[in-house]
């Protein structure tokens, strides 16, 4: 008997069907006997080898798979059908998953809204990737000022002479208080800028009309937004060469249309509605077009591949190459940056509202993790009900992995319809969401949306499922059709751990809710020294403008009108600082700032700032040019006795004391009290009416009808002060009331999951609650024991948690001027109420295991 | 008429069945084509022609007895079935009707 090569004996067995198998080897070795005697072994052995590669073809190669996946399909319906059947046997695990889980998504869904639309402000330009702003800093006394303000001659300088830079473009904004109208039509506020030609080289807002090299080609030309139009023309078409008047100050005048632009949008820094040229600004202002008098913003489109840092170089070269100029280096600020890292330390970036991007995306992310935390627990908990399933199936030798597809399947099915349920909550809330936040966020479905969407909900899915899934798929199937199932230590301690982990975040959250809302309540409730209820403000415009005294007069003596003023600077801003205070005995060296605000008569009646000493400017008095009011610390600061009747000398010029006010604070609670003068002046920007209390509707309406008849028409637009006063403190609003909402959304979260927890509990004790009643124990003494353990892991987490808060609360506290103290009984509060939340949680359900009939507990099984 | 449609090689290895009626299994069918048409038959293509008509129920297998020579394998063997004589009929009478109509072609120019 001659031997066929056995290695290839193998390899037919290995890749063959093992239902071809026998007859093809016979065939083979019967046709290989059969050639050894005629040809030769040797030839009969190669023919051998040969017939087995030939063999090696489809129809004859046997699947490799382990398990032929015939039903893939088959086995993906009946998961689908299981997991059907559960959610509807265990509707309230079920719902508590997906409330669990969709109120995450709907937390994590809107912070990425938030987020995305945060990240892309001032985005939208084609320039983006080169265009910058210049910034220059001073060395003041209390570190270094970084402002936007640039000289005008600066850029007509660096074009040309700078070989980096493509584009070079001025833009001032100042008041932006212009009135345009149309041929006698009526009067609309529209915010001017001036700019040079280049504007839309540099910003890609959209030109829909005019020459983009050239878009104000004269001194009177304009360039209107679409929205300006359509209020002055009601159309947007072949508006080119038609006039306007504008109305403002020493501008005043008529103006030809050179172009019509879409309105900046929502998302840009930049918003104005009309663009005139800088040129005329600088005529009618010449003083602002020298290198020492720093005023439009400077923005710089640089060559691709040139370096910012180089150019700031040069720059800085250029700048201090002009006797007039003073800084003390230049900052060359990429524009998109502008928004979010706008905060400046010692001439650098320090921050800005990426921290508040930062902070929410840091919120999303622990709100997703507890989402998902809270999902394994229920889904363990809920496997106890499952383990005669998972048994039988392994008797019937299931492989593991199809379980563990099985339970992901399940999860990421749960996960889906979660996200279906928060979109819908979005969809509906979103106008919601967008008056809190102050934005105009949509839900457009792009691809990046999507994208971004299914992945958090695939993640999340899997994440969450993970667990469950390794966990019930690892049991032998012995104890698991017995029903004995010993759970590990480690997996007691890990679901423990998740629960502490999940409840210490809670209260982490809570407890900077607590102290952020109480610094608010601190910060807008402390008096600053002055009444800001019932007074009304409004700006100075149109007519108003070259009558101020005269206006002031009508208007104070309507009815209702308690007292009427105008100023230059609204005491919610920081107010102008001069050094030109001088006084005997003062040491020239040395350098005393000055705050001052320049106001008209009655402005200490109209705000209630109640006066130390002397009086206030008045028009019985006549001529007031020698006289000043100073406030408390600027005594304090000259050192004076008897202030009344001291002169000093502010610019130059010596005034009388004449008036000694209580100190107030400016612009905001933020800021200490500084060395003040009033400055009488009728140049007034901002008018401020005292309103009779009780009769605001009535007087208003009376103040509306006064203003529209003395001013043209022109839409009466005030606001109170209290509100004025509130929108300062609008971010740390915002971030309070959304902190407040997603605190709560973690708390339930939490909550869902303790809940399911104790339903774990309650389910895999249920027999020893049935000896323990049989043996006579009440159902307080039950409940006690079932609850123990939890409290024990509430009490945990809120040890770990408070430190951690307090260290937290602490930090963001010392970011403020004056805050408040962290007191003992936040932490007690916020622990207390905690406990208390997780006790009833789990009472809820304990009660109910506890009150079970004995009989219902031993009959199982 | 689809169904019963052959390719050459299906036609040759549907035929040597029915030659060998009754003793036609792997190696037989092959020594006799090898033999008949003097053409190397390789296992792989012999096989799965095989699987195929049996497939397509033109013949059917029956488990038979194994040898020493065979390693104590048993064999398969292969019988035509009654659709498959169809088969080859009808494979036969498309070629004759092709056949006859040849002449009168070639017939026509002279």
């Amino acid at each position: 008997m001659d031997q066929a090569p056995s290695f290839f004996r193998k390899l037919l067995k290995w890749f063959c069907k093992p239902s071809l198998h026998p007859y093809l080897e016979g065939d083979l070795l019967e046709h290989f006997q059969e050639k050894a005697q005629t040809h030769g072994l040797k030839k009969a052995r190669c023919r051998f080898a040969k017939d087995v590669i030939k063999l090696f073809r489809p129809g004859i190669i046997r699947s490799f798979i382990p398990t032929q996946k015939l039903n893939t399909f088959t086995m993906l319906r009946h998961t689908i059908t299981i997991t059907a059947r559960n959610f509807k046997r265990h509707t309230s695990t079920f719902l508590i998953n997906l409330l669990g889980l969709s109120s995450g998504l709907i937390a994590v869904l809107f912070i990425y809204l938030w987020v995305n639309d945060e990240l892309n402000f001032d985005k939208l330009h084609e320039t983006d990737a080169q265009l910058y702003q210049v910034r220059l800093n001073f060395a003041a006394p209390n570190g270094v000022n970084t402002v936007v303000w640039t000289p005008a001659p600066l850029a007509p300088a660096v074009q040309g002479t700078i070989p980096e830079i493509a584009l070079a473009s001025r833009l001032f904004a100042g008041s932006q208080n212009g009135v345009v109208s149309h041929q006698k039509g009526p009067e609309i506020r529209a915010r001017e800028v001036f700019a040079d030609r280049n504007l839309f080289w540099v910003f890609s807002f959209g030109l829909i009309e005019g020459n983009i090299d050239n878009i104000v080609p004269d001194l009177k030309s304009v360039a209107i937004s679409d929205q300006l139009a359509l209020k002055l023309f009601n159309t947007t078409d072949k508006l080119i060469g038609k006039t306007i008047h504008l109305d403002k100050d020493d501008l005043t005048g008529d103006y030809l249309i050179s172009g019509v632009f879409k309105a900046p949008p929502g998302n840009s820094s930049l918003q104005f509605d009309a663009v005139f040229s800088m040129e005329q600004l600088l005529i009618k202002s010449p003083q602002m077009n020298q290198w020492n008098y720093n005023n439009p913003d400077t923005y710089l489109v640089l060559k691709p591949g040139s370096d910012p840092l180089a150019v700031n170089t040069k720059l800085e070269a250029l700048l201090k190459s002009k006797p007039q100029v003073e800084i003390s280096s230049t900052l060359m600020h990429k524009f998109s940056d502008g928004y979010l890292h706008g905060t400046f330390k010692n001439g650098e970036v320090s921050g800005g509202r990426i921290t508040y991007v930062r902070l929410f995306s840091g919120i999303a992310l622990i709100i997703l993790l507890i989402a998902c935390i809270n999902f394994m627990n229920l889904a363990t908990a809920q496997a106890a009900k499952r383990l005669k399933e998972v048994g039988v199936k392994k008797a019937m030798g299931i492989h593991r992995q199809s379980l563990v597809f099985q339970f992901l399947t399940e999860s990421v099915i749960l996960a889906l319809i979660a996200l279906a349920v928060a979109l819908l909550f979005v969809c509906l809330f979103l106008p919601g969401f967008n008056t809190l936040v102050g934005k105009q966020l949509q839900l457009t479905p792009d691809l990046s949306l999507i994208g971004t969407l299914l992945a958090i909900t695939l993640t999340t899915g899997l994440l969450a499922g993970s667990y469950p899934a390794l966990y019930l798929s690892g049991f032998k199937t012995v104890a698991l059709l017995k029903g004995k199932l010993k759970a590990k230590t480690n997996d007691l301690w890990f679901r423990k751990g998740l629960v502490i982990f999940q409840f210490a975040t809670s209260i982490v959250l809570i407890l900077s809710i607590l102290v952020v809302y109480q610094q608010i309540e601190l910060i807008q409730n402390k008096n600053l020294g002055y009444d800001r209820d019932n007074v009304i403000s409004f700006p100075v415009e149109g007519k108003i403008s070259n009558n101020v005294d005269p206006f002031l007069d009508e208007v104070g003596n309507l009815p209702g009108v308690v007292s009427a003023t105008g100023a230059a600077h609204s005491i919610l801003e920081n107010g102008s600082s001069t050094r030109g205070v001088n006084w005997e005995g003062k040491d020239p060296e040395e350098f005393i700032p000055f705050k001052y605000i320049s106001a008209n008569y009655n402005y200490h009646s109209t705000l209630n700032i109640e006066l130390k000493a002397g009086r206030y400017y008045s028009k019985e008095f006549g001529n007031e040019k020698q006289s000043v009011v100073i406030n408390e610390t600027a005594v304090k600061t000259i050192g004076l006795e008897n202030p009344i009747g001291e002169v000093i000398s502010i610019w130059g010029q010596n005034r009388q004391i004449i008036g000694v006010v209580k100190d107030f604070h400016l612009e905001s609670f933020y800021e200490e009290v500084k060395p003040l003068f009033l400055n009488l002046s009728d140049r007034n920007y901002d008018i401020m009416l005292r309103i009779q209390a009780g009769a605001e509707r009535e007087t208003i309406e009376r103040v509306r009808d006064f203003y529209t008849e003395y001013n043209n028409g022109l839409a009466f637009d005030f606001k109170f002060m209290d509100t004025k006063y509130q929108e300062l403190y609008e971010s740390e609003n915002r971030v309070s009331t959304l902190a407040q909402y997603f605190a709560a959304i973690a708390m339930i979260i939490s909550c869902l999951g303790l809940f399911g927890l104790a339903t774990f509990s309650a389910e895999r004790r249920i027999k020893e609650i049935g000896i323990r009643k049989a043996l006579g124990a009440s159902v307080s003494s039950v409940i006690g024991i079932l609850t123990g353990g939890f409290a024990k892991m509430v009490i945990i987490s809120i040890v770990i948690a408070l430190p951690f808060s307090y260290w937290l609360a602490n930090d963001w506290l010392n970011g403020f001027a004056y805050h408040i103290e962290l007191k003992w009984w936040f932490f007690a509060l916020t622990g207390i109420s905690t406990l208390l939340i997780a006790m009833l949680t789990i009472g809820l359900r304990t009660f109910q295991a506890a009150r079970a009939k004995p009989t219902d507990c031993l009959r199982y099984e | 008429m689809k169904e019963l449609q052959l390719g050459e090689f299906e036609e040759i290895v549907l035929l040597t069945v029915g030659i060998l009626h009754g003793n036609a299994y792997g190696v037989t069918i092959r020594n006799e084509i090898e033999n008949r048409l003097s053409r190397e038959v390789s296992v792989g293509a012999l096989q799965t022609t095989l699987r195929r008509l049996e497939k397509k129920g033109f013949v059917k297998s029956a488990h038979g007895e194994g040898n020493q020579a065979r390693g104590g394998r048993p064999k398969l063997y292969f019988t035509i079935t009654a659709h498959g004589q169809k088969a080859i009929s009808s494979s036969r009478e498309t070629r004759n009707a092709l056949w006859d109509a040849l002449p009168q072609l070639i017939a026509k120019p002279e």
